[in-house]
């Protein structure tokens, strides 16, 4: 269902994607692992629509549709949710409302009935309870005051509420202590569905301890270097990325000489 | 990045007769008529507190209405004073007794239906320890050409406690040349929540002399302008006598080809030690062709001050627009949710029922309204 083909990315003039290949099937969980700066935020970005990222070769498709040329919030419609590795805090605008407002335009959008107040509290409830997040932090400006951990379950609970097709995760563990990380692993554990795909970004295989991946992805350099299942995540845990960097150094010299 | 491209929205500020609109106050509301020279009462006001035309605050001889008129024409009365002081035969004499509490009064000037040229002073003495809160609401509804100008004058006496709700809705046609002046005595506190948004062209002042020690005011405004709208607000802030306290907090909005400018202007006079004044305008530019002059004017004489003042002008945080927007909100209406957030603190501090319904007649002015929460 999310085909990824030769993906070219430039950001502020640097090629930061450069040839990426990747495709997702329906309730498969991949996890895209990779040294800093090798582009996993990056391809989060791209797939959600963000601004100031130019795709200049290749193509992204979502049930055969090209994603590239839906904006932010048609992605959002169809399915697609990023959970933000920085959630960014919207003072004066109530978290209630605002999810509210995004799920009704949502349904809006792929022409379903709207909830009313009622049915929409009783949804923010059932979620709330599975995140063990306070409703009281529904009343709060959006991520205002929020603690890293807090925030970093508010997305998850988004998605939640949400109930998106692709779910993109960017390094939700990161900032996060070891009681955070289970509570917001237990969460996304709980929304896996034979119709939902994950996309989990992240540095540490940490996190895929708690949300086992179907298959794991090493993205180097802008493109991705190796691809295999949960094992891969140990052997990069144990060995850390530098093997590939010398892989990467033999192949260029093979095809030099 | 880019912004969006202008709105070819007409200007013109219907404000539809929806109850949840209707200011939720209780007490006297007086209406300056569609003659806007009758003065038409409706309600009570609490024990204590005389209400009266000021024409018939005049024929008596009212003395602080002498005083008012005349302290200054020769010279130092500002322009706008002196322009109304000629020709202002009508407004409001308010006097709330020693001790009392008059509630609220609201100060209604209806839109005008027809070319119109208007003078207004209201008039309000707050004796020692008096309690009130004064409403003024210009409407509109129409967008005949008119001229009006306003002069409120407010006395607070030792210890006295108001609070000032000003809501400006004029109509398309209007230009407001309006102004208070407040003289606050010792540990009075007055209190300002400002809304500016309606008119072709209006320019507010507010002149607020802290002449007794301990006086306080705290005041809070927005403009949100659209179209060709102008709009100024001059703020005059003495503090004259030692340890008063002023904490001014502005928003200004301007889209189309709008033009808005804020100059707050404080002046601590020699010997007015234990100041301490804060003042901070944000400003937000929704179109290229928009313009806005922030101003902050602090000039200190005194040693023994504090003084802390801050500026901006800038855009829509688009790092929180792609963040609504990846949530599903389509752009138009993640747009005035911000912009509607952001100016919404200027709210804080009122009861809030009329907080609720201020929200939604802001609501109704800016940039794609029909988004709002309704």
């Amino acid at each position: 269902m999310l085909k990824i083909e030769n993906l070219h990315v430039r950001v502020a003039g640097r090629e930061i994607l450069k040839g990426l290949d990747l495709a997702v099937g329906p309730g498969e969980v991949h996890a895209i692992m990779g040294p800093n700066g090798a582009g996993k935020s990056t391809l989060g970005n791209v797939l959600a629509g963000r601004d100031g990222y130019e795709v200049t070769h290749g193509s992204v498709t979502w049930d055969g549709e090209d994603l590239l040329a839906l904006a932010p919030e048609e992605r959002a419609a169809k399915g697609v949710f990023l959970a933000f590795q920085y959630p960014v805090e919207i003072p004066g605008v109530n978290n209630t409302y605002f999810l509210r407002a995004a799920l009704n335009a949502q349904r809006r959008a792929r022409g379903e009935a709207e909830l009313d107040s009622v049915q929409f509290l009783k949804l923010v409830r059932e979620k709330l309870s599975v995140l063990h997040l306070s409703a009281e932090l529904m009343n709060r400006a959006v991520n205002e005051g929020f603690s890293g951990g807090e925030k970093k379950r508010n997305e998850i609970f988004q998605m939640a509420v949400l109930e998106p097709r692709l779910a993109i995760l960017d390094e939700t563990d990161s900032g996060l202590d070891i009681d955070a990380l289970k509570l917001v692993s237990d969460g996304v554990n709980s929304q896996r569905r034979a119709d939902r795909a994950f996309l989990v970004i992240t540095h540490y295989q940490r996190l895929l301890d708690y949300i086992v991946p179907d298959r794991v992805h090493v993205l180097a350099d802008g493109r991705i270097a190796a691809s295999g299942d949960k094992d891969l995540a140990l052997k990069l845990e144990a060995e850390g990325y530098a093997w590939l960097r010398e892989r990467r150094a033999e192949e260029r010299a093979a095809l030099g000489g | 990045m880019p912004l969006r491209e202008l709105a070819k929205a007409p200007v013109a500020t219907a404000v539809a007769a929806d109850a949840a609109l209707a200011l939720p106050l209780a007490g006297v509301r007086i209406s300056f008529g569609a003659n806007w020279h009758e003065f038409l009462r409706t309600g009570d006001a609490a024990a204590r507190a005389t209400i009266e035309p000021l024409s018939a605050a005049l024929m008596r001889g009212e003395a602080v209405l002498r005083d008012r008129y005349e302290r200054g024409y020769d010279g130092a009365q500002h322009g706008y004073t002196r322009l109304n002081t000629l020709h202002a035969q009508h407004g409001a004499f308010v006097r709330v007794a020693a001790g009392a509490d008059a509630g609220t009064i609201a100060l209604v000037m209806p839109g005008a239906d027809a070319p119109a040229t208007r003078f207004l002073r209201h008039v309000a003495v707050l004796e020692a320890g008096a309690r009130a809160t004064l409403v003024l609401h210009a409407e509109g509804g129409s967008a005949a050409a008119s001229l009006d100008n306003v002069v409120l004058q407010l006395e607070l006496g030792e210890g006295s406690s108001l609070s000032v709700v000003r809501l400006q809705e004029a109509g398309a046609g209007a230009v407001l040349l309006d102004r208070c002046e407040a003289e606050l005595g010792a540990h009075a506190a007055l209190r300002g929540w400002e809304l500016e948004l309606g008119a072709a062209i209006a320019r507010r002042e507010l002149d607020v002399t802290l002449a007794g020690e301990h006086a306080s005011l705290a005041a809070r405004g927005v403009f949100a302008l659209r179209g060709r709208q102008h709009a100024e607000t001059h703020l005059d802030i003495a503090h004259v006598a030692r340890d008063t306290t002023s904490e001014t907090l502005w928003r200004g909005i301007a889209d189309g080809r709008a033009r808005g400018v804020f100059v707050g202007g404080i002046v601590v006079a020699p010997g007015a030690d234990g100041t301490d004044a804060k003042l901070s305008t944000r400003n937000l530019m929704l179109s290229p062709h928009a313009e806005i002059d922030a101003k902050p004017a602090l000039e200190i004489h005194a040693d023994e001050v504090k003084a802390a003042h801050g500026a901006t002008v800038g855009q829509l945080d688009e790092r929180a627009l792609f963040y609504l927007r990846s949530r599903g909100l389509p752009a138009a209406t993640a747009r005035s949710l911000l912009t509607f957030a952001f100016c919404r603190e200027v709210l804080d501090g009122l009861e809030p029922a009329l907080a609720e319904t201020l929200a939604r007649r802001i609501a109704l002015h800016l940039p794609g309204h029909e988004d709002q929460p309704a």
